[in-house]
Parts: C-alpha cells; structure tokens; sequence
C-alpha cells in the first residue's frame, strides 16, 4: 500500500473549464478551471470553492445522486451538480445558476424548507420492486426500499405554473400517501390535499417536472393519475 | 437547562448526534459547520448499517456495539433504513474455511449469524453468483446517510436549545487562563467573522479534527483515509452482500433505491477537502462485485466517489491502513493537554453515531458536574422532514 497521495495521481487529460456562477441580482462570476473531463459540475464548485473563492455557498452531501441537495439549473436545465459529469455537457463553458422559485440564501444556496413542508409525512419506504418468490428472513418485515423522490426541488424549479400551486414534488408524494395509506380518516385528509384549490387544479400539464427529474418519479404521470382519480 | 454553552465543530453525523444528546440533557448547544450539514464524510459512506458481523472476527467489542446500535437506530430513525437483513458469502474454497470461525465470533458478540444453505441464499437473492459456497444470514441494513443525520438534526432542534449554523467556518478557538473561551467563525453567508462564546467545545470535525485542534494548540493525529465508492444504475438486491472472509478492500455491496454500491478501497491522503479516485479503483471494484453478483458490472456506470474517513492514530508509518481501530475516541484536553474545556472525537463509523453522541456526553457532562442520564436510546426520533420546521437551518 502506498501511504500517501501519489496513488491518487491520475494520468488524465485536463481540459479548461469556464465556469459562470449566475447569483442573479449581482454579476455574474466566472471561474477558469483545468478540470478533468470524467469530474463533475459538483467536482468544479468543490474546486472553486477551496482555490479560488473560499465564499462560493452550494449544496452538497452524497456525491451519488441519492440525498438531492445539489439541484442547480446547469446550462438552463435543472440538473443535480454531482451527476452532471463535464464531458457529457456541450462544449467548455458552464453557467450555473440557483433553483428558481426558492428563496436563494446565497450564491446556489436555495431554502427548500417550504416544498418539505408542504409534503406530507412519510411513507419514506414503500415495498421492494425485486420480483422475488422468496419472503424475506425472519425479522424482517418484508423487502423494503426508500421512495425515489429525493427531495431535490428540480420539479419545483422548473415548472412552469405561476399561480397558486404547491407544485409537482408534494402532489407526487401526496399520490404516493393516498395509494399506500389504509387508514379511511388519512384518506380523506390527503385527498382534500391534493383536490384544493391549489392542488391538482394549478397544474397546466406541461410535464417539465418529469422531464427534469433525476430519479424518475415522473410527477407529471402522479398529477395527471390524481386528476383523474377525482371521482373514486 | 443548564448555564453552560458548548459549541459543536462539524455538522455530520457524529457532531448531530452529540448536539441532540447535549441538547435532551437540557444543555443549549450551537453547532458550526464550514459547509452543508453531512457535505464531509457522512454523506458520502457507502450507506451500510453494520450489525456488527464484519467486524466480529477482529474485534469483538466493536462487533457487539454495532449489533446494538443497529438495533437501536432501527427503532428510533425507522425512515432512514432500509432494513433487509445481509448475507455474507463464500466465493472461494479459501473463504469457506472462514464460515465456522465467523460463525462463532458473531455469536461471541451477540449478533445472530446463521448459516443458510446456498438455494436458499439465491431465493433470497437471485442475483446472487451461483458459484457461491456457503452464506450467512446477518441482520445488516442500509442506510440514508443525509437522512439519517437530518433525524438527529431534527432531534436537536426540537428541544428548542440547538443552533444550527451550516456554512459557519471556524477559524480560531479562543483560550483564556481557565480554558477555552469561544469559538471564532467566518460566516460564509454574511462574510462575517463573529466569536461565538463557548465554556465547552466539541471538536468532531472527522478527517479535519486534527486541523481543528491545532487551531487550539493541541496535537490530535487524525489521519484521512479516503476510499472510493461505485454505484451502478439498477437494484440487483435488497439484502447487504458481504464477502465472508477477513475484511477487506471492495467486499460489500450495498443496495439503496434504484442503485447498488460496491465499495470500498483505502489509501492515506494528506488533504480531506479534495478526494480523487485512484486510477485502477473502478476496474477492481467491478471485478470484486463480480465475484459475488455477475451481472453488477454488466449493469449501466451511475457513479463513482471518494471521502475521506477519520482514522484516529498516527498512520504515516503504517503498511495496513485497515489495521488501525475502527474504533472512536472521546479526547479531553483538558486532561492531555491542559485545554480546559476542548474535547474531540474522533474515528468511529456511521452506525455507532447515537453511540458517540452519548459517550461525548457524559464526558462533557462529568466534567461540568452534570448527572441529566441519556436518553436517545429510548425515543423515536422526530421525522427527518421536521428539520425544516421554522426555515431551513432553524434559529439564526
């Protein structure tokens, strides 16, 4: 084993990254970068951040696409930061910019707490999708698996409705509630949710939500199952 | 409520756990943290809730406080688990030889191991290699990392006596001739930079806390030990799969939503802030993952990452890094170094985090003459949602 960070070293080629921080409200900045092309949008902010602008504020924690905090709109699409490898993006120059529709705290930094406020509480788990014959071992309840939805804010940011509206990501978990809840009273709570007037109804079908969304919860088809479930 | 502040360096799991600790035995706690909350370590672990079983045979102390804290986190952060249990398998003639003697050592440790025959294994697990040789059942899980600190974070806040401060960086630690005095932070946010009065200070920066007692003048040897993570798109199990042999590099395989993760690889690194991947990590961890589910490395490259895991003890020297203690350690300096008031933890793993958070404080809380028993044993956790109640990062 090599005690020490000459293992770490790779042979890569870099390529020159100019990257634009958009604030909104103040100038734009850029940053030029050798960066190589196999790192991520994330990668380049953790860059920027520890050599160039030790202010820079964003969102990160798993570096996989699981915790949903480093949603952005890269190149004007919203994109989670740490899946947006360099080379798969057009070209050498990359404008960031924060969430819409979020409070913005700084630089990419977005308050999400009012779209986790407006989603209801749990399910967080929900069955397996393995086809298996087999049930599981003794002490375990059944084969489980967290929802999808990460909580990330790219359907919030993109959609398009400007009117009263609680948006995609608490409608899909407000659907996936209704379908998973056996308790009549729950029922009856979580669809006078979704049916109010600032429910269903906002929703101009555009699908944005689902095409942005980077695990596929595809709120889009929740919404477009709510409407027509109205009446049952 | 008690009129002593303490301040908490590190937003991850450990200094979540500690504040909420702090925090239920009625001390008020303002927790700082240079970045996003689990932006260093925690958020980036490969996500396994050990029982205990990998650890069994090299210790069987650290072993049997996993089984417990496992069991424990299930109860009180239900949300933040995928519990499915785990199988360790035999793939070679070699690794069976091991079956009996981990069998043994697991129970030794209280974690309920048990040999299942290999049909049964692959109805378990149909991805599972059919050149397998033996398996056991173990109840390991998988966790939400980001989650799970968030319940704790929530846990905290609720009392209504933490602050959460993210995006906070610590830049001085202030001593007087009783100890210290408070903590000096930059806030990123308003480019601030503000003393926050401290009567204790809890260093639990991870692989940082070594740079973090040196702002203190105290020599603390943590050394930062990075290990890379691969994630391919598809879930190939629920159940954890482990490698039934001595622990090592690229062993565990651990499914989480639509994803399976094999991990990890170690190597020593002087900077925590920016992990690179070793070139030739991503081919050996797809060979490892082969060799217990075939079709891992047929499945569609999600994601490959690295952090840097806190290792407690001086490692320069060493040839195995993996021989050093998995363990975590409560540091007082008022007693090594005569910094009154300055503790660090350090080492440790996620699993065992409520586990730190109570020995951090019963340490602080005997050296302030505080007898408040812990109690996070014994309560659910609030829904990790909850943290957002009141703004995004609480009182500011």
């Amino acid at each position: 084993m090599v005690p020490n960070d000459i293992k770490t070293k790779t042979k890569t080629k870099t390529k020159t990254y100019d990257i634009t921080i958009d604030r909104g409200g103040s100038e734009p900045m850029t940053f030029t970068l050798e960066l190589a092309p196999e790192l991520t949008v994330l990668d380049a902010l953790e860059e920027i951040r520890y050599s160039l602008d030790d202010t820079l504020l964003y969102r990160h924690s798993c570096h996989h696409g699981s915790c949903g905090t480093c949603a952005c709109i890269i190149n004007g699409t919203e994109a989670l930061a740490c899946m947006s490898v360099l080379s798969s993006l057009p070209g050498q120059e990359i404008t960031i910019r924060p969430l819409e529709g979020f409070p913005v705290i700084g630089d990419l930094l977005v308050d999400l707490s009012e779209m986790v406020r407006l989603m209801p509480e749990g399910p967080c788990l929900r069955d397996s999708t393995l086809k298996k014959e087999s049930l599981p071992p003794e002490g375990v309840d059944r084969w489980v698996r967290f929802e999808n939805c990460i909580e990330c804010g790219s359907c919030m940011s993109a959609c398009p409705v400007t009117g009263p509206f609680i948006g995609p990501a608490p409608l899909a978990a407000l659907h996936r509630a209704i379908e998973q809840t056996e308790d009549p009273q729950e029922l009856e709570r979580l669809r006078s949710r979704a049916y109010a007037p600032d429910g269903v109804d906002g929703c101009d079908a555009q699908f944005a939500c689902s095409r942005v969304c980077p695990v596929k919860v595809a709120p889009g088809r929740h919404i477009t199952q709510l409407k027509r479930e109205r009446t049952s | 409520m008690h009129d002593i502040s303490v301040v908490v360096i590190g937003g991850g799991g450990t200094g979540a756990a500690i504040t909420y600790d702090l925090c239920e035995r009625g001390l008020s706690v303002t927790l700082v943290e240079r970045g996003e909350l689990t932006s260093g370590t925690t958020g980036r672990h490969h996500g396994q809730l050990h029982c205990g079983a990998r650890y069994a045979m090299a210790d069987t102390h650290i072993a049997t406080e996993c089984m417990k804290e496992s069991r424990i986190l299930r109860r009180i952060a239900p949300d933040a688990i995928e519990y499915n249990g785990g199988l360790f398998v035999a793939v070679t003639d070699e690794d069976c030889t091991h079956t009996e003697s981990f069998i043994e050592a697991c129970l030794e440790a209280g974690i309920p191991a048990q040999s299942i025959t290999t049909e049964q294994a692959l109805a378990y697990e149909p991805a599972l290699s059919e050149q397998i040789q033996a398996a056991v059942l173990v109840p390991d899980g998988t966790i939400d990392p980001w989650r799970l600190a968030l319940h704790f974070f929530a846990g905290a806040k609720q009392t209504g006596r933490a602050v959460i401060r993210p995006y906070a960086e610590v830049v001085g630690i202030e001593t007087g001739t009783s100890g210290v005095t408070g903590v000096a932070v930059r806030q990123l946010i308003t480019g601030r930079t503000e003393t926050i009065p401290a009567d204790i200070i809890i260093n639990a920066a991870g692989p940082w806390a070594g740079t973090i007692a040196q702002l203190a003048g105290a020599d603390l040897s943590v050394s930062p030990s990075p290990g890379t993570m691969l994630a391919v798109k598809g879930r190939l199990t629920d159940m954890v799969i482990s490698r039934l042999h001595p622990a090592g590099d690229g062993d565990i395989i651990v499914p989480q939503r639509e994803l399976t993760i094999i991990g990890s690889t170690q190597w020593l690194s002087s900077d925590p802030d920016i992990v690179r991947i070793p070139e030739g990590d991503i081919p050996f961890l797809l060979r490892a993952a082969d060799q217990m589910l075939p079709s891992f490395s047929t499945r569609p490259h999600h994601m490959a990452w690295a952090a840097a895991r806190p290792l407690y003890g001086s490692s320069r020297v060493t040839d195995d890094v993996r021989s050093l203690s998995r363990d975590f350690a409560c540091i007082d300096h008022g007693q090594v170094d005569k910094i009154r008031g300055l503790f660090s933890v350090v080492g440790g793993k996620a699993t065992t985090l409520r586990a730190m958070g109570e020995i951090t404080a019963d340490a602080v809380c005997s050296a302030c003459g505080i007898t408040a028993p812990c109690t996070t044993d014994q309560k659910r956790l609030p829904a990790y949602r909850s943290f957002y109640t009141g703004g995004l990062y609480g009182a500011e």
